[in-house]
């Protein structure tokens, strides 16, 4: 298939089509295009997945404090010093970070590590504060562990972002070059078509041309002639 | 049928001196009918007929033909720019989804 679209040259004094762009040339940008809204929604919704994790994170732990802190007189957020009394039996402080009964209470605050201990009977005479304190610690890592989390998240999706958008540019640089190309070549095809266009004129082959055109003509005439004379 | 005025159409015209000498003298050959004459100016419109229309399409489909060989050789350049960006996306692809799952670990 040639250039415009034919197999074969085109007919002394026909004028070439206008040159097409090679098939798929438009839907190869589509497509990147496509590609790269797609990603960029699919890394908004990786990234308010991200955050809403960190959140519901940072959420769970607050109401853990919370339910801590109303079971123990409710001071255990509000900075007050009062301490806290245990009692004799099996204490249920909470569905989770609670571990043994009066025997050996453990407190695991958070996810992060941070520990309370008493034993069965004791006064735990720890201040409110230095309890809020442990928390407060434990909130802290889990919040930067989920700020980490996104921020690892973010950075890989804005690099994706990044490099998406700049393989679509030169996606774009890449196919408007080809275009430029093939309308450069039919360009000059077009231009040496005319330039031959104009020169056949004056060539042998247009002057055997003119003389079959007369004798055609001639031809013609006298048959026209002799059937009018017959 | 008057065979003096194709005569004077061919010595008129501006072809070879060798191709009008070679059809006058047909004309004028005292020896030929007629027909046989006007058989030499038919058979003469068709071989040059033949021989325009190929002169013709040899001369544009040169064009063409430099034309395409140019459009095939960019189209190889611009198939092997896509393949190195699709062979890139490739990578950012493996790269972000190694960066979410390192978030997610």
């Amino acid at each position: 298939m040639g250039l415009f679209g034919k197999k074969e040259a085109p007919a002394a004094g026909e004028m070439p089509k206008t040159a097409e762009r090679p098939k798929g040339f438009r839907e190869m940008i589509d497509e990147g295009a496509r590609r790269r809204q797609a990603f960029e929604a699919s890394a908004d919704r990786s990234i308010e997945a991200r955050k809403a994790q960190g959140s519901a994170l940072l959420s769970g732990l607050w109401n853990r404090a919370k339910g801590w802190g109303i079971k123990w007189g409710g001071k255990l957020l509000s900075g007050a010093k009062t301490g806290v009394e245990l009692g004799k039996t099996g204490l249920e402080l909470g569905k989770k970070g609670v571990s043994g009964t009066a025997d050996a209470l453990f407190l695991d605050v958070g996810d992060m590590g941070t520990a309370l201990k008493a034993k069965a009977g004791e006064k735990l005479e720890v201040a409110g504060d230095a309890l809020y304190g442990a928390l407060d610690s434990g909130l802290k890592k889990a919040g930067a562990a989920a700020d980490t989390m996104g921020n690892v998240a973010f950075k890989g999706i804005e690099m994706g972002v990044s490099a998406y958008k700049n393989l679509d540019r030169r996606t774009i640089d890449a196919s408007n070059r080809l275009g430029a190309r093939v309308d450069d070549i039919k360009t000059r095809a077009t231009a040496r078509y005319q330039e031959w266009q104009d020169n056949r004129p004056k060539n042998r082959i247009a002057r055997l041309e003119a003389l079959v055109r007369q004798l055609q003509s001639q031809l013609q005439d006298q048959a026209q002639s002799n059937t009018a004379a017959a | 049928m008057n065979i003096s005025s194709f005569a004077t159409i061919i010595q008129d015209s501006e072809i070879e001196e060798e191709s009008k000498q070679m059809l006058l003298g047909k004309l004028n050959d005292a020896t030929l009918s007629d027909e046989q004459k006007l058989a030499t100016i038919g058979e003469f419109i068709t071989v040059s007929q033949d021989e325009i229309s190929k002169a013709d399409k040899d001369a544009v489909g040169a064009i063409y033909k430099d034309a395409d060989l140019e459009l095939a050789q960019a189209e190889k350049e611009y198939e092997a720019t896509m393949k190195e960006l699709a062979d890139e996306a490739v990578k950012v692809d493996q790269e972000v989804n190694a960066a979410l799952d390192s978030a997610n670990a």
